[in-house]
């Protein structure tokens, strides 16, 4: 328990999680589109920190998720 | 003879301005792509202290109660100016990284210990128990930097000084390691709950000038005074889990097949 595994793999898994969050159909749904916070003028507040963090995470972080789910899906086959 | 004609050869000292300079560049380069993620300059700053120090610091981790002054000293230099903290051999209240690296390499070793004491030392054990110490430590200052992210809390806690005050974690938790195999049920929980109380409120003191700002000091900034409030109270009390995980090590199942 709490080893560098499980660690990375929960790491793994809750990207993956906000990752997958879609724009149109769930995010802009419940205000927290990356153009809401920008529309009120406050980038301070712990809402506007969260949608940023979220919408950087989606941008950012997809291509490489792709490379390291492919990774672990693999190990997890071959030696899991 | 062989110096004379060393320094004669002017190949052999051209080898050597060459050799020289190599290692001066790997060493800049070093410098380079280390110094970009943790400066080292810092962390000099941090393991700069003093055996005083060191016996200040372990007193303040189990009786943090008699401790008076927890302000961090500023550094001046010739004119005045502040330039940052007082390093810990002349401030007993700055955080160092030297009691957190002993600490943990310390806890590793007592497991590593008492399981042999008990008879069921495996080799493997070592590597299991300092990862799960290094992932309870990376898995803190992650959850600091996540709220630091959130709540604006930018210069005042800086990244070797979050590490710092996450493993100190290491000192109360070897003295319960120690004391949990022989001495009675009782004690044991006593001893983890006072250092776990000690070491919540070790925490909640000396993060609190970083974290919390006076009334008056800063204007303008958002900086959530009510929710870092609770934020260093969450921090405090998720000592008692990281002690509990910490001190729970693995007493493997008997081998089977019959003794040897």
């Amino acid at each position: 328990m709490f080893g560098f595994g499980t660690l990375f793999y929960v790491a793994l898994l809750l990207l993956n999680a906000v990752a997958i969050l879609n724009e149109e159909r769930f995010l802009a749904r419940i205000g927290w589109a990356r153009n809401s916070a920008e529309l009120y003028g406050d980038t301070e507040s712990v809402k506007a920190k969260l949608i940023n963090l979220i919408s950087a995470v989606r941008t950012l972080m997809r291509i490489p998720l792709i490379a390291v789910n492919v990774v672990v899906i693999v190990y997890a086959l071959v030696l899991g | 003879m062989f110096a004379q004609g060393f320094q004669n050869n002017h190949a052999a000292q051209l080898g050597m301005q060459f050799a020289g300079s190599a290692m001066h560049a790997m060493q800049e380069n070093v410098q380079q792509n280390v110094g970009r993620f943790v400066s080292l300059g810092q962390l000099k700053h941090h393991f700069d202290v003093s055996n005083i120090y060191v016996l200040t610091k372990l007193r303040m981790l189990a009786f943090p109660w008699l401790q008076r002054s927890w302000h961090r000293h500023a550094e001046r230099d010739q004119t005045g100016q502040v330039v940052g903290y007082k390093s810990p051999r002349e401030d007993s209240s700055s955080p160092d990284l030297y009691i957190p690296v002993m600490g943990m390499v310390t806890y590793v070793i007592a497991i590593g210990l008492i399981t042999g004491r008990m008879g069921v030392f495996r080799p493997e054990d070592l590597g299991l128990t300092a990862s799960s110490a290094l992932g309870v430590v990376l898995f803190e200052v992650l959850l600091v930097k996540m709220f630091c992210y959130l709540l604006n809390v930018g210069a005042e806690l800086q990244f070797p000084d979050i590490v710092a005050y996450s493993g100190y974690k290491f000192v109360p938790t070897i003295v319960v390691v120690l004391l949990k195999p022989w001495a009675p049920w009782w004690l044991s929980w006593t001893a983890y709950f006072y250092f776990g109380f000690a070491l919540a409120f070790f925490m909640i003191r000396s993060m609190r000038h970083a974290l919390i700002p006076e009334e008056s000091s800063v204007m303008g900034v958002n900086v959530h005074r009510k929710r870092r409030i609770h934020f260093l109270f969450i921090i405090a009390m998720t000592q008692f889990l990281y002690i509990w995980i910490l001190i729970r090590y693995k007493t493997p199942a008997p081998r089977a097949g019959p003794a040897p």
